[in-house]
C-alpha cells in the first residue's frame, strides 16, 4: 500500500500544479486507498456533508454509503480494481443531519490508489419525483377517464375503474370537469361542486356555459372549438392573463386557474378541465400589492432616503427620494450594486460601514457626500441589519440630509459668540466707568447717590458672568473648546483653586479647608480648576459667617473622588437633581441676592462629563450639601512615565 | 525719571477714556490713544512710547496685523505691546503670546488695577 507511507494531505499522485484546482473545484474530489480510507479530500467534501475534515478521515468511503446502496457500491469498486477501466455509479451519500445527498460517481484508478470524483444531484432528483408524483396522478386521472369513455359498452365501469376514478375524484383538491364534443357537461366531481355550487346532478348535462360568466361564454367556445382542432393534448387556459374566470350557481364571478386536455373516446373527443378556484390567493396577492402600494407611497412622501440592501450589495428597494439624490428615475436602481448606482468614490466611503451593517451591526454614521444638484451635502446615515434564523439577509438604510441641521448650528453658534462679544464691548465702558466712580476720588457723592452707583456696578458685573457663562456653555456644548487633558497632580488643582476663592472666603468669613491625595488624575487643568471654583463659590455664598467650606479628594482604585461641603442651608430633596440644568436654582431669588448665574452647575456638569466622570450632590436641608465628581486616574504606565 | 509714556490703541472711544482715567488714577503716566491700528502704528512712529496697549478686534488692521507691523519697524519694534481683549480662552491668550505679548488683559478690565496690573507685565515699578 502506498498510502500508509504518505502524509494524507500530499499524495505523490496528485501534482503541485492541480493542488488549486482541487480545493476550487464545485465537485466532490477525493482519493482513497484500495480499502476505502480516504487519503485526501477537497473542502466541497465537508461544505456539501457538513462533517469536518477530521470526522471524514476517520471513517472509509463506504461508511457514508447509503445501507441500500451499499452492495451496487462494493460491486462497482471491486470491478474497478480488477479491470482497472473508470466506472461510474450513483450512491445516496449520508450528511451530517442525517438525511442523503445524491451523489453521481466517476471513479478511477491508478498505481494503487482511488480517485473518486462525485457531483451532488439531489436537487435534480427531488424534481423528477416531484413531476412524476404529479405525472401520475394526471395519467391516472385521464387514464381513467379514457378507460371509462372508450368503454361504456359495458353500460357502467368495471368495478375496479369505478372505485378508482371515485377515489381520485374524491381526493382532488381541484374541480375535475368533462364535456362532450358539444360542451356539455358529462362529470363533476366533489371540488366542482364546492367551488361552483352546483350538485353533481344539477351540472350534469349542462352546458358549459353555465360555468362561465355571460361576457365570456363566446370566446370561451371558440377556445374549445380551436382546441379541438389543435394537434396539443393538454393546454393551459387563459394563457395570456394565466387565468381564466368562472360564475358560481349564486351568480359570483370568481378568479381561476384551468387547464384542459382533450381525449379521444367512442363519442367522440372529450375535454377535461381541471380547475382552481385562486380567489384566495389573488386576494393575498391583491392584499400584498395595496400593502406594498401603501409602503410605496408612505415612503416615497418622505425626504429622507429610504433603501433595502441585500446581502449581496445589491438595492432591493428605494424610495423616490432617491430619484432627487442621484438624478436617475429611483426604479432603475432595484437590483443594482451599490458601487454602481453610487460610483466608485461614494461607495469606497460608504463600505466600511455597509460591511459591518452586513456584518449583523447597526451602524450609524455621518458623511459628506456629493448630490446630484449641489456638490456635496452632509448626510446621516444608518444602516440596520435584516437577520433572520441569524442570517444577515440584507440591511435597512436610512440616509437624511442634515446640511441644513449643520449650517443651522453654526450660524447659532456664531451668532450666540457675536451677540456675546458684541454686549461685553458696552458692558467693559460702562463697568469701568462704574468702578472708577466709586473709588470717590473723581468727587464724593452723597450717601445715597453712593449706594445707586453701588447697585449700578453689582448688576453690571452679573451682566458680566452671565455672559461670560453663556459663552463658556455655549463653546464647551458646541465642542468649539478645546479641553487638553494631561497628566496633572491633584493636590496642585486643589490648591490653586482655594488660593483663588480665598479673597472671595475672606469677604465671606468663610474658612477654606484643603484636604489633598497624592495622586495623579488625567484631565484638564484649567476647566477642573473652574469647576472647583464654581463649586466653592456656591458654597462660600451659601456658608454661615465663620463656619468652614472642605475640599477633599480621596483616591478611588480607578478614580479620584472630589468633594466640596458646606453647613449652609442645604438642598431640597426635589431639586438634587434639576440645580444642575441651566438657570435652576433652590430659590428663585438666589441669582439677585447671592450674584449668581445659573449657569454654574450647568458648566460643572458639561466640563466633569466631558472628562468621563460623573458629578452629583447630597443634602441635608438645614444642614449643608457635599458636592461630589468623579475624575479618572492616570494609567499605572502613565504614572510610570 | 522721566515720566511714562503709554500708547493706547482701541477702537470703541468709552473704553478708551475709561481706561485713561483708570491709567493716570494712580499714576503720573501720560496716555496718548489712537481709534486705530493703522493711526497707532503712525503714532507709535512718531511718539516712540514706553508701552502699547492694543486691543485686538478692531476694523482694518486689527491687534495681530497691528504688532506685526510694529515689529517690522525699526523705531517700533521695542516698545512692549500689552493686548486688551474680549477673548479670554487659554488658545487665545496663547496666540496673542505667540505674536510677541507682553502681556493679556481680559475686558472688562478693572480700571483701578489696570495700571498695576499693566506695570506687572513689563516689570515697572509704579
Amino acid at each position: 500500500m502506498v498510502s500508509s507511507e504518505h502524509h494524507p494531505a500530499n499524495p505523490p499522485a496528485l501534482r503541485q500544479p492541480l493542488e488549486p484546482f482541487f480545493a476550487i473545484a464545485p465537485s466532490l474530489l477525493c482519493i482513497t486507498s484500495t480499502d476505502g480510507s480516504f487519503e485526501q479530500l477537497n473542502p466541497q467534501f465537508s461544505k456539501t456533508l457538513g462533517y469536518t475534515l477530521p470526522t471524514l478521515v476517520a471513517q472509509t468511503f463506504i461508511d457514508f454509503v447509503h445501507p441500500d446502496d451499499c452492495e451496487a457500491t462494493q460491486l462497482a469498486w471491486e470491478k474497478l480494481i480488477e479491470t482497472g477501466h473508470t466506472h461510474s455509479f450513483e450512491t445516496r451519500y449520508r450528511c451530517i443531519d442525517g438525511g442523503y445527498r445524491h451523489l453521481v460517481w466517476a471513479i478511477t484508478f491508478s498505481q494503487n490508489l482511488i480517485y473518486a470524483a462525485a457531483n451532488d444531484i439531489t436537487d435534480q432528483r427531488q424534481t423528477e419525483q416531484t413531476l412524476l408524483q404529479e405525472r401520475d396522478f394526471s395519467q391516472s386521472i385521464l387514464d381513467t377517464i379514457n378507460n371509462f369513455n372508450e368503454h361504456p359498452e359495458s353500460a357502467t365501469p368495471s368495478q375496479y375503474s369505478q372505485q378508482t376514478l371515485e377515489n381520485i375524484f374524491d381526493l382532488a383538491g381541484e374541480a375535475i370537469i368533462c364535456i362532450d364534443q358539444t360542451q356539455h357537461i358529462q362529470m363533476f366531481n366533489q371540488a366542482a361542486e364546492q367551488i361552483f355550487g352546483y350538485t353533481t346532478a344539477e351540472a350534469i348535462g349542462q352546458h358549459l356555459d353555465l360555468l362561465l360568466p355571460d361576457a365570456l361564454r363566446a370566446i370561451h367556445r371558440k377556445h374549445v372549438t380551436a382546441f379541438s382542432k389543435s394537434s396539443r393534448p393538454s393546454k393551459r387556459m387563459g394563457e395570456r392573463q394565466r387565468q381564466v374566470s368562472g360564475c358560481r350557481k349564486n351568480g359570483e364571478t370568481f378568479p381561476a386557474e384551468a387547464s384542459i386536455s382533450r381525449s379521444k373516446t367512442k363519442d367522440g373527443i372529450w375535454f377535461t378541465v381541471m380547475l382552481q378556484d385562486i380567489t384566495e390567493r389573488v386576494q393575498a396577492e391583491a392584499a400584498i400589492r395595496r400593502s406594498e402600494e401603501r409602503l410605496r407611497t408612505t415612503t416615497n412622501a418622505l425626504p429622507v432616503l429610504i433603501a433595502y440592501i441585500d446581502a449581496d450589495e445589491r438595492y432591493r428597494f428605494n424610495n423616490r427620494a432617491y430619484e432627487d439624490w442621484l438624478g436617475v428615475p429611483y426604479r432603475t436602481l432595484e437590483g443594482k450594486s451599490l458601487s454602481t448606482a453610487l460610483g466608485a468614490d461614494v461607495y469606497n466611503t460608504i463600505q466600511p460601514y455597509l460591511h459591518q451593517a452586513l456584518a449583523g451591526q447597526s451602524v450609524t454614521f455621518e458623511v459628506e457626500l456629493p448630490n446630484s444638484e449641489r456638490p456635496y451635502r452632509w448626510v446621516s446615515v444608518s444602516y440596520q441589519p435584516d437577520i433572520h434564523e441569524s442570517k444577515v439577509r440584507g440591511c435597512f438604510a436610512l440616509t437624511q440630509d442634515i446640511s441644513d441641521h449643520k449650517a443651522a448650528d453654526q450660524l447659532k453658534d456664531e451668532f450666540v459668540s457675536v451677540v456675546s462679544h458684541e454686549l461685553r464691548t458696552p458692558l467693559t465702558s460702562i463697568h469701568g466707568a462704574l468702578k472708577l466712580l466709586t473709588t470717590g476720588k473723581l468727587g464724593q457723592l452723597e450717601p445715597q447717590g453712593q449706594e445707586l452707583l453701588e447697585i449700578a456696578l453689582n448688576n453690571t458685573e452679573r451682566l458680566t458672568r452671565l455672559i461670560n457663562d453663556v459663552l463658556d456653555l455655549e463653546r464647551i456644548e458646541s465642542g468649539r473648546i478645546k479641553m487638553i487633558k494631561v497628566r496633572c497632580q491633584v493636590a496642585d488643582v486643589l490648591h490653586q483653586a482655594a488660593q483663588a476663592m480665598t479673597p472671595m472666603a475672606q469677604i465671606h468669613g468663610v474658612k477654606l479647608q484643603v484636604v489633598p491625595t497624592d495622586t495623579y488624575i488625567y484631565a484638564d487643568p484649567d476647566h477642573i480648576e473652574q469647576t472647583l471654583t464654581n463649586l466653592l463659590s456656591n458654597a462660600i455664598k451659601f456658608s454661615p459667617h465663620g463656619e468652614t467650606v472642605l475640599l477633599r479628594a480621596i483616591e478611588q482604585s480607578r478614580q479620584v473622588l472630589f468633594k466640596v461641603i458646606d453647613h449652609g442651608r442645604g438642598i431640597p430633596e426635589d431639586k438634587l437633581e434639576t440645580i444642575f440644568e441651566r438657570f435652576q436654582q433652590v430659590d428663585a431669588s438666589d441669582t439677585r441676592i447671592h450674584g449668581g448665574t445659573g449657569l454654574g452647575l450647568a458648566i460643572c456638569r458639561e466640563i466633569v462629563q466631558y472628562h468621563d466622570g460623573r458629578i452629583w450632590v447630597t443634602s441635608i436641608h438645614g444642614q449643608g450639601s457635599t458636592f461630589c465628581f468623579t475624575l479618572p486616574k492616570t494609567s499605572t504606565q502613565e504614572d510610570a512615565s | 525719571m522721566t515720566k511714562r509714556k503709554i500708547l493706547l490703541i482701541d477702537d470703541e472711544t468709552d473704553i478708551q477714556t475709561v481706561a485713561k482715567i483708570g491709567l493716570t488714577l494712580n499714576t503720573d503716566w501720560s496716555v496718548i490713544t489712537a481709534s486705530s491700528g493703522e493711526a497707532g502704528l503712525e503714532m507709535a512712529i512718531a511718539t516712540a512710547p514706553d508701552a502699547i496697549l492694543l486691543d485686538v478686534a478692531m476694523p482694518g488692521m486689527d491687534g495681530l496685523a497691528t504688532i506685526s507691523a510694529l515689529q517690522k519697524n525699526t523705531t517700533t519694534a521695542k516698545i512692549p505691546v500689552v493686548f486688551l481683549t474680549a477673548k479670554a480662552q487659554a488658545s487665545d491668550r496663547r496666540r496673542l503670546y505667540e505674536a510677541g505679548a507682553s502681556g493679556v488683559i481680559t475686558k472688562p478690565f478693572d480700571p483701578i488695577t489696570l495700571s498695576s496690573q499693566l506695570a506687572g507685565f513689563l516689570s515697572w515699578t509704579i
